[in-house]
């Protein structure tokens, strides 16, 4: 094998150990909170232009799926803009195209959950789907997460706000993407931090668990 | 007209051109120029800057029969038109996401000798790079002066040069670039000789070029 083969056969190799399962869940996440961030503006541009044929509607304090099904009704208010039958069709194709979003995001979320509990079960079981792939984005890879201190799982999320703590003296972080935990969540603002702390140990816990080990715990 | 700048290297008009080793074929949408049955790839400015540092009056010391190690390579847009030019090519490269399409460039251009490594470790990559002529690096990093002299130090030959594009805005956003430009350069003289430098200004914004040579 020549200089030029040799070089092509390492990098190949290097390749693909790089792209692994990680980087597809990784990006999996991103999906969803790409979806979201797109259906929240296209939503918004809905409600803009619904709100001119029925302005009522927007006062209603309604979900996204209830005030989706709302609009499918095309009730005209006493106050609102006389829309043309072609005007409406159009609503009603936005509509529609804003279901599909809704649903591809369910369905990303559900198959999110699916690889997750599949390959990462003891991460899935402490730190659910979502956060789990946020935390192996965010380390790189599950090794490098499994070989992470709890207390930088802890903060991961966080990095603008514990870069100003250690340039600045400011306050630490007390919770990054884990504050999304209902475990940290459901704390009253006071406990969350040393919820955090608990959580975090656990999560370091189940990485290394899902890492080294091979059977569920 | 086409004026020669250095072997391999020329002017068509105003634009900066290399003769196309793989004619027929372009990797990222350069615009090709035909004359006399020759085919010249356009190297834009403002995407390499190599080509920058050229037009700004550097010489680029290579020919046809330099070895080059080339760090922080990205996708391989500078480096196929360096392959256009030198004999060889060591491309360093630390992220996955780009080293693929390094890779596939690797692939149809069989001068270029791809690595995904991680250019502040040397010693990953030390048993396969021998000492070449040339050096250059384009990495945009906190550390990258010591990246460079390290690098120079393990595979810059004897007579050979190197050369490394400065962002004074990935070393410190907050100091002026000209100060982050002038402790490099005295980071860069405790070990080797400046033969020149140049401000890549219009083309890059806060970045100069340095060519050095090992001190004799």
């Amino acid at each position: 094998m020549g200089e030029y083969e040799e070089f092509m056969q390492r990098a190949k190799e290097a390749l693909l150990q790089s792209q692994n399962l990680d980087s597809w869940v990784v990006n999996l996440a991103e999906l969803i909170e790409e979806l979201d961030k797109s259906f929240n503006l296209l939503y918004e541009r809905l409600r803009e232009l619904y709100g001119i044929y029925n302005p009522e509607l927007l006062e209603k304090d309604l979900n996204k799926e209830k005030f989706l099904k709302e609009v499918k009704k095309l009730k005209k208010s006493e106050i609102g803009y006389n829309l043309s039958e072609e005007d409406l069709d159009f609503i009603l194709d936005l509509v529609k195209e804003l279901e599909s979003l809704l649903s591809l995001r369910k369905k990303t979320e559900e198959y999110l959950a699916k690889v997750v509990k599949e390959n990462y079960p003891n991460l899935y079981s402490t730190a659910g789907a979502l956060i789990t792939a946020k935390l192996i984005g965010a380390a790189g890879s599950l090794k490098e997460l499994a070989r992470k201190p709890s207390s930088t799982i802890q903060v991961y999320g966080a990095e603008k706000a514990l870069f100003r703590h250690k340039k600045t003296g400011a306050k630490p972080p007390k919770y990054g993407y884990i504050l999304q935990h209902p475990f940290v969540m459901s704390k009253p603002p006071k406990e969350r931090g040393k919820a955090a702390k608990e959580l975090a140990a656990k999560i370091s816990l189940a990485a290394r668990k899902d890492y080294y080990g091979k059977e569920n715990k | 007209m086409v004026k020669r700048i250095s072997d391999g290297i020329y002017k068509l008009g105003n634009k900066l051109v290399t003769v196309n080793s793989t004619p027929g074929e372009t990797f990222f949408g350069e615009k090709i120029i035909k004359k006399k049955g020759v085919e010249y790839r356009v190297w834009d400015p403002r995407r390499s800057k190599i080509a920058a540092a050229i037009l700004k009056g550097i010489k680029l010391p290579v020919d046809k029969d330099s070895v080059v190690l080339y760090l922080g390579a990205a996708s391989g847009q500078t480096c196929s038109f360096l392959s256009d030019v030198v004999k060889k090519i060591y491309a360093v490269e630390i992220a996955p996401r780009v080293f693929r399409e390094l890779y596939l460039l690797a692939k149809k251009r069989k001068n270029i000798l791809p690595i995904l490594a991680d250019a502040s470790k040397p010693e990953s990559y030390k048993e396969f790079v021998p000492k070449v002529d040339f050096v250059f690096q384009d990495v945009a990093a906190r550390n990258q002066l010591q990246i460079f002299l390290d690098n120079c130090r393990m595979f810059l030959k004897k007579n050979g040069y190197g050369m490394v594009a400065v962002k004074s805005r990935s070393i410190d956003v907050t100091k002026s670039p000209r100060k982050v430009f002038d402790e490099f350069e005295k980071g860069l003289k405790k070990e080797l000789k400046v033969v020149s430098k140049v401000r890549l200004e219009p083309f890059e914004k806060d970045h100069m070029v340095f060519l050095v040579t090992k001190k004799r």
